[in-house]
């Protein structure tokens, strides 16, 4: 049994204790040196970071355990209300842009907990009330890209595709765009994403499907006679 | 949390078998999901507040339940196997079909998501939301109510859209056909989107004074939008 | 505000401020959950549960303990009772005890899933101690108080479970990594 009596030292030294005395050792001793490398390995194992719903989830959660009235979204709406009326009771004007930045937030959040809802009709009005948003931030376009990307229903994703219109030339957005194109998606959901690129004004992607050959005739169709068209203007 | 049991595996050994389900809290309107690879599925009320099962041999089918729903999926690659469910008239369904006949659901209330790739949809005489899409097959649906404030969707590639709402919808509808034709019983404004175009017609206008979005789409498919009880 | 000056409020009844205390977390017990081999669907509920239980078994919380603490004995609780659960969900049917896909020829044998499949093979309480120190970042001190266990003995065990996962390691690799330099 090699380096008996060493374990503490060790397990210190992974520690970060300096111990002059196991550091000679250590640099004579094959055992120990894999242990040192076994434990180093183990940091190859990246850290995953939770999906950025779980905090919305969690929220709605909170709030339907905490506040057994009401329904759906219209609580949210409550709670916002709320916070925004304390918020008045405390502060003085000079505080007004603070105040809006908070609020923008709020809305924000209700825009995330609607687009996580189970019902497909309340997914749509999540869609609604991001693209209705005044200047929706990050979080909220890249909700929307993940609905277009991945969403379980056909017409919210082809819903998402309209509301992610105005924000086109956004890169995250373009991405998605792309990738709908090459991935093995409905026809629907493709030229869904030849509209987005042509919004984007990225027109040689959409150039470029020309030479798939597995393209959906239905998908060629419309790619030719959308190319034709930008030509007009 | 969200724990997942099984509550039965049905192993129809050449004629039907069926199994009831029941809500853990039947005073709320549960959830029915399913989803058949190769065969049609089938949706009709009954007085139970159980969700019953009925499928018709070959392979075998998980019954999962998971607090308000009851999840229905095949095992494996079943062959041609039709599922057909009973649920209680207030349910939301949340339906998909690959291959096989189609989607059928009738009377049913509630929160209703359908998709058929292959098959038609039809929908009959169903209210609450209605979001259902057919790749290649044909979408009837009968609204007899819809749910105030709540937006809806019908799309399909190759099939008709063949939609009938009660006369007094008040919606925003939003129409957009890329080669097939759009006949409506109700009046839309005939405004067709140029700011950024793409081909085909586009059509939105605000019925009964407007509400949540409606929205009907179709590349090859004609869409009829009819009002109930015009002929 | 203190992770515990938060959890006294919640406490009292200030719910709201458990949404902090989730903010603050919830990356963290996420990460515990997978590490000891939770699908990330599954981590996500474990995490969210430790929280709910926060919120119920709140009168277990006493105002000069260690939050972080605390909140792990009831993210291991929470892990067991899983644990438990899946037991009693197989015996009751046993046709559906499918066994989850192991390593298979698609799948990149790339350094750190070979790590993931020996952590995977060594026992849970082995598992658990190397998860703790390695990933969580927690000193013997705070494992010792965790599992009720001595700070000396933590680390006899801490080097064990490493000697131990080092060699179910070099045999999924074939011995290849024995002699792997270590750069000390």
């Amino acid at each position: 049994m090699p380096c008996r009596g060493r374990e503490t030292e060790l397990a210190e030294h992974l520690e970060g204790v300096a111990n002059p005395e196991f550091a000679a050792h250590l640099a004579q001793c094959p055992d120990c040196q894999a242990l040192l490398g076994m434990w180093q390995r183990m940091g190859g194992w990246a850290d995953e970071a939770p999906d950025a719903g779980l905090a919305v989830r969690f929220r709605q959660r909170l709030n339907n355990e905490t506040k057994p009235m009401g329904r759906g979204w219209m609580r949210w709406a409550g709670v916002a209300a709320a916070i925004v009326v304390s918020f008045f009771a405390g502060r003085t004007t000079t505080d007004v842009s603070d105040l809006r930045q908070e609020v923008r937030g709020l809305r924000e959040v209700v825009a995330l907990a609607l687009l996580e809802q189970q019902s497909a009709s309340e997914r749509l009005r999540g869609i609604r009330y991001s693209a209705a948003l005044e200047k929706p931030d990050e979080e909220v376009i890249a909700a929307l890209t993940r609905t277009l990307r991945t969403d379980s229903s056909v017409d919210v994703r082809l819903a998402a595709a309209d509301a992610l219109r105005r924000y086109a030339r956004t890169e995250t957005v373009k991405q998605a765009a792309r990738e709908l194109l090459t991935e093995n998606e409905s026809p629907m959901v493709q030229v869904a994403g030849i509209d987005l690129l042509l919004a984007a004004r990225e027109r040689g992607r959409v150039e470029q499907m020309r030479t798939n050959l597995n393209l959906d005739e239905n998908v060629r169709k419309y790619l030719e006679r959308a190319l034709q068209q930008e030509n007009w203007e | 949390m969200r724990w997942i049991w099984i509550l039965g595996l049905v192993c129809g050994v050449g004629w039907a078998e069926r199994i009831s389900v029941p809500f853990r809290d039947p005073s709320r309107p549960g959830l029915v999901k399913a989803s058949a690879l190769n065969g049609s599925i089938t949706v009709q009320t009954h007085a139970g507040k159980e969700v019953l099962v009925e499928v018709g041999a070959a392979k075998g089918w998980a019954v999962e339940e998971e607090g308000s729903s009851v999840r229905i999926s095949p095992v494996g690659q079943g062959k041609n196997s039709d599922l057909q469910i009973w649920v209680p008239e207030r349910t939301s369904l949340n339906l998909r079909s690959v291959n096989g006949r189609g989607i059928f659901v009738e009377n049913v209330e509630g929160d209703l998501d359908v998709e058929s790739v292959n098959g038609s949809v039809n929908l009959n005489n169903v209210s609450g939301t209605v979001v259902a899409h057919a790749l290649n097959g044909k979408l009837t649906v009968r609204l007899k109510q819809v749910s105030r404030d709540k937006p809806m969707s019908f799309s399909t590639l190759n099939g008709t859209v063949d939609v009938t709402l009660p006369p007094d919808v008040a919606a925003n509808f939003q129409v957009r056909n890329v080669w097939g034709e759009i006949r409506s019983d109700f009046a839309i404004g005939t405004a067709v989107e140029t700011k950024q175009p793409r081909p085909g017609k586009m059509l939105t206008g605000r019925v009964n004074g407007g509400g949540p979005e409606i929205s009907f789409r179709s590349m090859n498919g004609s869409i009829y939008i009819r009002k109930a009880g015009v002929r | 505000m203190t992770d515990e000056e938060l959890m006294t409020a919640v406490q009292r009844g200030d719910t709201r401020r458990l949404g902090v205390l989730f903010d603050r977390h919830h990356t963290a017990l996420f990460r515990y959950f997978l590490r000891l081999g939770g699908s990330r669907s599954l981590s996500e509920d474990l995490t969210q549960e430790v929280f709910f239980r926060m919120l119920r078994a709140g009168e277990t919380w006493r105002a000069d303990s260690r939050f972080v603490n605390w909140m792990y004995r009831i993210a291991r609780n929470v892990f067991i009772d899983y644990q438990r659960k899946q037991r009693w969900e197989t015996e009751m049917a046993p046709e559906f005890d499918v066994p989850a896909p192991q390593g298979n020829g698609y799948e990149q044998e790339q350094e750190w899933e070979l790590v993931r499949q020996a952590l995977a093979q060594l026992p849970p309480d082995k598992r658990e101690l190397l998860v703790l120190s390695r990933y969580q970042g927690m000193k013997y001190e705070q494992i010792g108080e965790l599992l009720g266990v001595e700070t000396g003995t933590i680390k006899v065990r801490v080097f064990r479970a490493l000697q131990q996962l080092r060699g179910i390691y070099e045999g999924l690799t074939g011995g290849q990594h024995a002699l792997s330099r270590t750069g000390n």
